[in-house]
């Protein structure tokens, strides 16, 4: 990363995207309402920020905020060691933003909406039809080239939208939910691009309710509730403590006694065994009956994605294993203890 | 052409039907005026009065023209800002490096093209007739180009009005009612009627208050036949172009003040 000569701070570290104390007030009609309360999060080059929260907590404001687009009521935003409020223009020229909701020019062709942004962007005549190629097959949306925009489906636009954020090579993406309404495989489509997108090197924040899709490409994670950025850093680290909190529900046919053991002794994966049901003449019988199951709980701490290890040494040691799943083993989980519903 | 923004703009206009559907509208079109030049050319050779006969074909025509855009230019003009934000498309216009300014003279211009082409459509006729009738010495060189002058100045006024409104009132529905209820309603009727309230309680009978020359009818009716009477009518129609003009500017700067503080604040 090169350092800027000509004048503006440049002692802001390394960080693509830096927010220090950043608070906004929304003022309407008397009443005061603390939309973001002083957020500070730094960002670095190939960064993929997954932004989540629920309705209302604080992302669209905040990501305004870095897209130049609402002055901050505190606080500051450098993107690549410029000032958005003292250089809104220069921010612009190397941010790519996408908002929430977003309309297109229906009446024109797919490859003149691009070329017409293009130009707006100051790209010379010239360079602009192999950039539209390019940023057109990025997309997937190479065949409607010729097509016009309202003959597109809802993804398509979303997806077009996206290429026309791309056109001017942006260093910063701000995406404000970029898959909401789209169905599973508009999706997993829009996840594919994002992937691509990191390889290529750029910085992106992006917001979302949804969490589970977010900790597949995000390498960095930051839950707001109420303008309060609860937690926030590492997708790995905040996981780990998530998953501390991640139940995983196990029956055996017999022997609910040793799998209980087995469990306790691999600490480093299990902690909390609990048991939640016995056959029904257990307290007659020292001897557990085998047509019925018996159910336990525990709580899963290691890796994620590795609840296999678990099962495997359960099933090593012959234990007859009826079923291992977790009721509601993800991030949502989580996201739905560590916001506690505390909407604005 | 450099200005991205007229050149979307222009692209709007094209009509979403196939090649030789176009080729044939255009053929129509051309035929149409071909036999209408043709027949009106036939019966003016043919009068026995050309020379009045022409000049009153031409002010009927330059009225109708004048009459007609003035319906026309607002119509178009309307949809210019409203229509971004009913389709939520303002915001990444205004949040492209493009200039406010390039936004709203791209507008304002590609509207002027489409008025010109339709201008540009009568023309030959509008000529004709007035080649014949000033040949005739029964109209003025000098009135026909200030006819033109009072068309282009009064419809530049009609669509910056359109332009304010289609930026304050948010909805092109409401900007075309505020525009044609200002530029009908406001400068054509009721100054009409103020003008003629504050003569009949001013006693005088010989009319013109300045307040008549806002009206455009008032501008292109001395246009286009002055008043030889009164010749200070001349210089009233003058201030009132001026008076356009000056408004005009007005109008054109507050929406692109407007929608430069717009593109640092979208909330
Ligand atoms: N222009 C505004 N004026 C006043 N209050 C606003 C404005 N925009 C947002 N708010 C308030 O600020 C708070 C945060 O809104 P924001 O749009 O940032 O939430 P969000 O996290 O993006 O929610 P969502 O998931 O619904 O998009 C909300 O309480 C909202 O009502
Ligand atoms: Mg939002």
């Amino acid at each position: 990363m090169s350092i800027r000569q000509n004048g503006t701070e440049r002692n802001h570290s390394m960080a693509m995207i830096e927010i220090s104390n950043l608070s906004k007030e929304y003022r309407t009609s008397g009443q005061k309402l603390l939309a973001v309360n002083n957020i500070s999060l730094a960002l670095d080059k190939g960064d993929i920020f997954g932004f989540i929260g629920p309705n209302g907590a604080g992302k669209t404001t905040t990501i305004k905020m870095i897209a130049t687009l609402l002055v901050p009521s505190s606080g500051s935003v450098f993107v690549d060691g410029l000032d958005v409020v003292k250089e809104p223009d220069k921010v612009r020229s190397i941010l790519g933003y996408m908002p929430d909701s977003f309309g297109v020019y229906d009446d024109i062709k797919v490859w003149e909406y691009l070329d017409f942004f293009a130009a707006a962007y100051k790209i010379s005549k010239d360079k602009r039809p192999a950039i539209i190629d390019d940023v057109l097959s990025l997309t997937d949306l190479s065949v409607k080239k010729n097509a016009y925009v309202e003959s597109l489906s809802r993804g398509m636009k979303q997806r077009l939208c996206l290429a026309k954020t791309l056109v001017h090579d942006p260093k910063v993406m701000l995406l404000d939910e970029p898959a909401s309404g789209l169905d599973p495989r508009a999706r997993i489509e829009i996840r594919e691009l994002l992937r691509e997108l990191q390889r290529m090197g750029k910085t992106i924040m992006i917001s979302s309710h949804i969490l589970p899709e977010m900790e597949e490409f995000c390498n960095k994670i930051g839950i707001i509730e109420k303008g309060e950025m609860i937690v926030s850093g590492d997708v790995r680290t905040i996981s780990r403590q998530v998953r501390g909190n991640q139940v995983i529900e196990i029956t055996v046919l017999e022997e609910l006694e040793r799998a209980v053991s087995l469990l306790e002794s691999m600490n480093e994966y299990v902690n909390d065994v609990k048991i939640m049901s016995r056959s029904h003449n257990e307290n007659q019988n020292t001897h557990f009956s085998s047509s019925t199951g018996h159910s336990l709980q525990f709580g899963y701490i290691g890796e994620p994605n590795h609840e296999y290890v678990v099962l495997n040494s359960l099933v090593d040691s012959g234990l007859k294993i009826r079923a291992f799943h977790s009721p509601k083993a993800d991030l949502e989980d989580v996201f739905m203890r560590v916001t506690k519903g505390l909407v604005n | 052409m450099d200005n991205p923004v007229l050149r979307k703009e222009l692209m709007r206009y094209r009509l979403k039907v196939a090649k030789p559907v176009k080729l044939a509208t255009v053929l129509v079109v051309i035929l149409i005026f071909l036999l209408l030049y043709i027949e009106i050319g036939l019966s003016l050779h043919n009068s026995s009065n050309q020379g009045s006969d022409a000049s009153d074909l031409c002010n009927l025509l330059l009225w109708l023209q004048f009459l007609g855009v003035l319906i026309f230019a607002p119509g178009i003009m309307c949809s210019s800002i409203a229509q971004e934000r009913e389709q939520q498309t303002l915001d990444m216009l205004l949040y492209s490096p493009l200039k406010t300014e390039e936004i709203v003279f791209g507008k304002i211009t590609a509207r002027i093209i489409a008025v010109s082409f339709l201008l540009l459509l009568i023309a030959p006729l509008i000529l004709i007739c007035a080649l014949i009738a000033m040949n005739r010495g029964s109209l003025h060189l000098f009135n026909v180009m200030n006819a033109y002058l009072t068309t282009f100045i009064t419809v530049f006024f009609a669509l910056a009005i359109s332009l304010f409104y289609s930026w304050r009132l948010k909805r092109t529905l409401y900007a075309l009612i505020a525009t044609y209820s200002t530029v009908i309603g406001l400068l054509i009727i009721a100054d009409s009627m103020v003008s003629v309230a504050l003569s009949i309680i001013a006693g005088s009978g010989n009319g013109s208050s300045p307040l008549l020359w806002i009206n455009p009818v008032m501008l292109f009716n001395q246009a286009l036949s002055p008043d030889l009477a009164h010749p200070q009518s001349a210089i009233f129609q003058l201030l009132g172009l001026a008076f356009y003009l000056v408004c005009s500017f007005i109008l054109i700067w507050t929406v692109i003040r407007g929608l430069k503080r717009n593109r640092t604040n979208t909330a």
